[in-house]
């Protein structure tokens, strides 16, 4: 688990800085998985005006200017780092878009590791097949919104829990990194929102 | 016997999910089937987990699904799930570990139920391997105590080795540390039940009540048994049987007792193997059962040898297991004392019920075993025991020699704690210092006496004050007598106390000794009012030295009542001790109170002018009063007041007086104001002289605003270097127990915080939390703000648990200790709810904030400060949670109260101007955001200067407004100076190049073409040099065509644009196509544009198609 990631680093290590075809190779490899992120979550009244890959350049452009600074005291994997930067970028975007989703620093804490939190708005056009793949297509609509709906009536924490491990497809160290929890918590965590989940759905059958 | 249910269930859940996503056609029930023990939540859970993924946007995997797994669960399957073993026939799983699975196993032959530890494939051995297994085991299987489990022995087949135990009906004290961290009050029987798994699966077991009901009943010999005290003893829960045992666990009073009781039949356990050289080697919660009669079984004995690192790498393991690893052990020396320690940890989290050392990773797991002492256990529960800490203390020290020698002496000591008596070991205790120093300087006078008394509490500040007081009494009439008698008492009462030879109790507190000495004083001086007046009086102050207030202000009371009787209460004598029961108010937090007494001691003064002016420091307390109760103007001239006249008088203390108001100042964010009185303070310590020159302590003092003076202001590097050097200073001066050290400790690591020096902060301030917890009480309002800031910096670290757990028990002491209306309990709950809001729990924010508003209202009335503060936060959280109208009710009415009573500039205002206008903006009435914008911009340029960030951000604000009501010419003013500010700081950073952006989009509407141009052509001339030429770049190449265009200046902007387009063009496109596909096309479009206006036909249409391609 660990060594992947390791070797992401090693990689940018021996590279030499951002014009490196490795540094290249690395946003390429981590762009689909970054992507779909941005969709996640971008709001969807933004969604009208900006598309997912301008906040992916944006953050790649900033990966460039930072990457020298990351590489002095690289505190997170290299694809935790670049999720970062993109979910700054997101708030960047949501804030300059739509006015209004300024931090302030005294007594507010960015949303989730950085990125606005999964809602259940940018769930819904996820899931509703905006950019699924032929193949998914086929998989019954119903069942989505049904699930769309489950998600949007969970707490935050278990909707975030849950958006990470499937959705982003992180890992549960990972997704315990995004959060600021520690990881057993999130494990915890994760399979009481799978319990949760579970649970709103069947209620859900009954009626 | 290391079972952890929900990580084997994590595993299997990854690996379910891992083949879902590669597309592999699973099936719920072949998983159900393959884990029979989760059976049940894998059916349940599983779909659910399959409909998550389906519904997943990728159709894809991105990543290799095994970088998304934990190692554990690559040794999960190595182990076939087998059904017999020689004669053992498999009953069920009871748990697995890396140490193995364990079976419960019935064997045939004998018709006995055992347990069978199958030890994993990967630890399969070679035959050298496999014949130090069997002697290993033999070497177990000799052990027969009461507390070991019995291995009957070993065997193999099919190629699979196992150990042959006896089975053991219980939970391991790692289910029973879990379940009661979960719950501390578990009910008697169905809270255990349902988390005893083994017992839900068991088939056709279902027992109730205390009933015994294990087939195989421990058979523990007899004369083990009595050895024991504690299984014998066990009064309170009877037939004590494991559901009784765990409830009277958790029962309060009994749980330590039961836990020393452990201990004891532990380390007699390990006493015994030890003296037949077998040691364990790995005692931890997870390898002690607990069997249904209460007694704690120690299995594994040796176990951990026969595995060798590799192998418990390769389970993942490592961690669970280094956690109780004594340090020796890391460089592979092990002896008997290696045992003691881990036994000692294990009791350690029974006790705390947390583990001693914190961390889920190798390194900093390895860190803390080495380098870090845990937390006292009484730091995390202060109903532990004290004596019971100390045999733990003793158990885990880092170097073994430190330690108990010898396991039976662990058992010795908690023996002797159960039966009540004193333990051997000692914490090296405040009196024991307090003896030393006595034995070094024999106490002749009551001076010496007293001033090592205050000295030792931490009371330095008095004792400067004290002296005068002392000189006043020593020139009394009757001087001699009182000396004498104050003497007498001291030597003969106080000291006979802390004489260990004397008293017989090593373990007497330096508390108890006063308190023995001020119970006897009535009896004593019953006969010589005036000193008893003046013993109370001293007592009173060295209670107030120990923070016992409630105590120090019985005998203030009791001096002020005889007092009274002597001479009335209109003498210097009785006011003397009036004032300082108004400090004691004022210390308990009874503002209003103190203010009250504080009143009559000045009017007194004023009264009578021949009265001592030293009584006239009330005005100053009262000032401090009302300063807390945030009425600042009135406050101010108080001070004002007392200042004057001080200027006219040598006796009054116009340094300490200038500092208040310094202090006033500064809590009203006058901060030049209050930065020019503590210039004038200290020309007094310069002038030096004699009479005003302020106490060491009052410089500090005027430094420590000076700094915060410095750090409000933004002149951070000022201020950490004034904060360092003071608490340097104070903790030289007045030693490290003294408040004012304390508080500029607090100030300093406040400052370290801020400036991200997170571990240095954390390090400091847990050294001082337990000095400040021990000299000025766990309630205090000192060191409640210590613990805040600790918790700050747990929540900085990423420490979100701690953090919030710190701030939890935090609430709990001010409510217990303060009371629930009490400010500092308020404003506990306040702190906590915010925690909780960061954390996205509304629900319990909300009930904080609620009952914190509630209870302030009722307090201290709608117009407080802290009221006011609940409010404004209550109706923030009502804009998360879109209860919009609820919220700006809520919010304008703690807004126009602020204004009532604080500065325009005051951070409590700006900060609830800025939820409220956040209230708006989602809203998105930008009419009604657009004025409060104005207006924190307005205070925020006044306070902080134009760069500052907070100035930005408010800046930032009032663009989005204006922008939003197309107020162009005003945005562009506003975004104009943003930019300056940030393209000085960095021309290239996102918020220059955001801002950069904007005004050209603001300078389009506004028909500014040419400033445009100028604009754009100096950002890529400077971008150009200095290699910056990215997608930013041909962005702005293409906004500059744009308003080339517009100035008519065709030939030009078709010339920018098509280097743009090629720039774009060459641009590394692979890694975000899209992005330049978007301004490829926007610049394509703009080319048409140009070439419809100079009449181009050709190449118009040319264009149009160009960009209708990359429109996609």
């Amino acid at each position: 688990m660990a060594n992947r990631q390791f070797d992401d680093l090693c990689l940018l290590k021996k590279g030499d800085g951002p014009e490196s075809p490795a540094f290249n190779e690395i946003l390429i490899k981590h762009r689909d998985r970054l992507r779909r992120m941005v969709e996640i979550r971008m709001n969807q009244r933004l969604q009208s005006r900006l598309d997912a890959s301008d906040v992916i350049q944006d953050t790649f452009i900033e990966a460039a200017r930072a990457l020298d600074k990351y590489l002095e005291n690289p505190k997170i994997s290299v694809f935790l780092w670049l999720r970062k930067l993109a979910g700054e970028k997101l708030i960047q975007a949501h804030r300059k878009h739509l006015g209004a989703q300024k931090r302030s620093a005294e007594r507010e804490q960015p949303i989730y590791g950085g990125a606005p939190a999964a809602t259940s708005q940018a769930l819904a056009i996820q899931l509703s097949g905006n950019f699924t793949s032929p193949s998914q297509a086929t998989v019954n609509k119903e069942s989505k919104d049904q699930l769309t709906a489950a998600l949007e009536s969970m707490d935050d924490i278990d909707r975030e829990v849950l958006t990470l491990r499937h959705f982003e497809q992180l890992s549960s160290r990972e997704a315990a990194d995004v959060l600021e929890m520690n990881y057993e918590a999130v494990k915890k965590r994760y399979v009481r929102a799978l319990d949760k989940l579970q649970k709103i759905l069947t209620a859900g059958e009954f009626k | 016997m290391n079972l952890d249910e929900s990580s084997d269930f994590d595993s299997i859940l990854d690996s379910f999910t891992a083949m879902v996503r590669r597309g592999e056609s699973v099936s719920v029930d072949d998983f159900a089937n393959r884990y029979p023990s989760h059976a049940e939540q894998i059916r349940r859970l599983f779909p659910v987990v399959k409909k998550m993924e389906q519904g997943s946007p990728a159709s894809e995997p991105v990543i290799d699904p095994d970088d998304s797994l934990e190692p554990a669960m690559h040794s999960l399957n190595q182990i076939p799930s087998v059904r017999s073993l020689g004669e053992y026939r498999i009953v069920q799983e009871i748990g697995r570990g890396g140490m193995g699975i364990v079976y419960r196993a019935e064997q045939e032959s004998l018709g006995r139920t055992v347990a069978l530890k199958v030890l994993p494939e990967s630890a399969q051995f070679d035959e050298r391997r496999n014949q130090r297994f069997r002697q290993e085991a033999k070497a177990s299987g000799k052990l027969l105590h009461a507390n070991i489990v019995p291995v009957f022995g070993v065997g193999r087949d099919e190629n699979l080795s196992y150990l042959v135990m006896q089975y053991i009906d219980g939970p391991s004290l790692e289910q029973v540390v879990a379940k009661l961290r979960n719950d501390p009050n578990p009910g008697l029987d169905d809270t255990i039940r349902q988390t005893d798994t083994r017992d839900n699966l068991a088939e056709n077991k279902n027992k109730s009540g205390a009933e015994p009901s294990s087939p195989v009943k421990p058979s523990p010999s007899n004369h083990d048994i009595s050895n024991m005290p504690a299984g014998t003893d066990d009064n309170e829960s009877g037939s004590a049987s494991f559901d009784a045992s765990i409830s009277s666990l958790s029962a309060g009073g009994h749980y330590f007792r039961n836990v020393a009781k452990i201990g004891a039949q532990v380390s007699d356990a390990l006493q015994y193997a030890h003296s037949q050289n077998v040691l364990h080697r790995d005692i931890k919660p997870g390898n002690l059962l607990l069997d249904d009669s209460g007694n704690v079984w120690v299995t594994d004995f040796g176990i951990a040898k026969l595995l060798d690192e590799a192998d418990l790498t390769k389970t993942g393991e490592t961690v669970g297991t280094l956690r109780y690893l004594p340090p020796e052990q890391l460089n592979g020396s092990s002896d008997a004392r290696s045992d003691v320690y881990s036994l000692g940890l294990t009791i350690y989290e029974l006790l705390t019920l947390q583990p001693a050392f914190q961390g889920s990773d190798f390194g900093q797991l390895v860190k803390a075993i080495t380098d870090q002492d845990p937390k006292k256990p009484r730091q995390i529960n202060r109903n532990i025991p004290r004596d019971l800490e100390t045999i733990v203390l003793k158990a885990i020290a880092k170097r073994p020699r430190d330690r108990y020698q010898h396991a039976g002496n662990l058992r010795d000591d908690f023996k002797l704690f159960l039966d009540g008596k004193p333990i051997r070991a000692r914490q090296t205790s405040e009196l024991e210092r307090f003896a030393k120093a006595i034995k070094r300087r024999p106490i002749i006078s009551t001076l010496t006496a007293l001033l090592l008394f205050s000295l030792i509490t931490g009371a330095a500040l008095t004792t400067w004050k004290w002296r005068q007081a002392t000189a006043a009494l020593q020139s009394a009439k009757r001087e001699a007598q009182s000396r004498q008698a104050i003497n007498e008492f001291l030597t003969q009462d106080l000291l006979r106390f802390a004489n260990p030879s004397l008293g017989g109790e090593p373990n007497i507190s330096l508390r108890t000794v006063v308190d023995r000495a001020a119970a006897s004083v009535e009896s004593r001086f019953g006969e010589t009012p005036e000193i008893h007046a003046e013993i109370r009086f001293q007592l009173g102050r060295i209670y107030y030295g120990l923070r016992d207030l409630p105590e120090a202000r019985k005998h203030f009371q009791r001096s002020f009542q005889i007092h009274n009787d002597l001479y009335g209460d209109q003498h210097s004598e009785t006011m003397k001790v009036l004032f300082r029961i108004g400090k004691v108010e004022r210390q308990q937090g009874n503002n209003e109170k103190a203010i009250e007494i504080f009143d009559k001691v000045i009017e007194f003064c004023i009264a009578n002018p021949k009265a001592p002016r030293k009584l006239m420091d009330a005005a100053i307390q009262k000032s401090g009063s009302l300063t807390r109760l945030n009425r600042f103007a009135e406050a101010q001239q108080v001070i004002e007041e007392f200042i004057a006249e001080a200027r006219k008088t040598d006796e009054m203390d116009l340094p300490n007086g200038l500092q208040r108001l310094a202090n006033v100042l500064y809590a009203q964010g006058k901060y030049a104001e209050s930065e020019k009185v503590i210039d004038e303070f200290l020309d007094f310590s310069k002038a030096a002289s004699a009479s005003r020159f302020p106490g060491k302590v009052a410089l500090a003092e005027a430094n420590n605003i000076l700094a915060l003076n410095y750090l409000a202001t933004g002149n951070s590097q000022l201020a950490m270097r004034t904060l360092r050097a003071n608490y340097e200073f104070a903790k030289r001066g007045f030693g490290e127990k003294h408040h004012s050290t304390l508080v500029y400790g607090k100030n300093l690591a406040d400052g370290l915080l801020e400036s991200d020096k997170i571990e240095a902060a954390t390090e400091l301030l847990e050294n001082l939390l337990p000095i400040s917890e021990r000299t000025r009480g766990v309630a205090d309002v000192h060191t409640m703000s210590i613990r805040r800031l600790l918790a700050k910096a747990h929540f900085r670290a990423g420490k979100n648990e701690s953090g919030i757990e710190i701030l939890e028990s935090s609430l709990e002491a001010a409510g217990k200790q303060l009371g629930a209306g009490h400010r500092e309990t308020i404003g506990a709950a306040i702190k906590l709810g915010w925690e909780y809001r960061k954390q996205k729990k509304y629900a319990k924010t909300e009930s904080l904030f609620k009952q914190a508003y509630l209870m302030a209202e009722k307090e201290f009335g709608p117009d407080d400060r802290l009221t006011l503060v609940a409010l404004a936060d209550l109706g923030d959280l009502h804009r998360k949670t879109k209860q919009f109208e609820l919220s700006e009710k809520e919010q304008l009415q703690a807004i126009a109260g602020m204004r009532k009573s604080l500065s325009p500039q005051h951070p409590d205002l700006i900060i609830s101007l800025r939820a409220l206008i956040k209230l708006y903006f989602e809203q998105e009435r930008w009419e009604n955001a657009e004025p409060l914008c104005i207006e924190i911009v307005a205070a925020n340029l006044a306070t902080k200067g134009a760069s500052a960030e907070d100035t930005v951000n408010a800046m930032e604000f009032l663009s989005d407004a204006y922008l939003e009501l197309d107020k162009f010419e005003e945005a562009r003013e506003v975004l104009t100076s943003i930019y300056q500010v940030n393209v000085a700081k960095d021309q290239y950073s996102d918020s220059a190049m955001d801002c950069f952006f904007r005004l050209d989009f603001v300078d389009s509407n506004l028909q500014r073409h040419k400033d445009r141009v100028a604009r754009i052509e100096s950002y890529c001339e400077q971008a150009k040099s200095s290699d910056h030429v990215n997608g930013n770049y041909w962005k702005a190449r293409g906004l500059l065509g744009h308003a080339l265009m517009k100035l008519k200046k065709f030939s030009q902007a078709e010339q920018v644009l098509l280097l743009a387009f090629e720039g774009l063009k060459s641009q590394k496109s692979d890694v975000e196509p899209d992005f330049f596909r978007k301004y490829m096309g926007r610049i394509a479009g703009r080319l048409s544009d140009v070439y419809d206006q100079t009449g181009n036909t050709p190449q118009r249409d040319q264009w149009k198609k160009t960009y209708r391609s990359f429109r996609r």
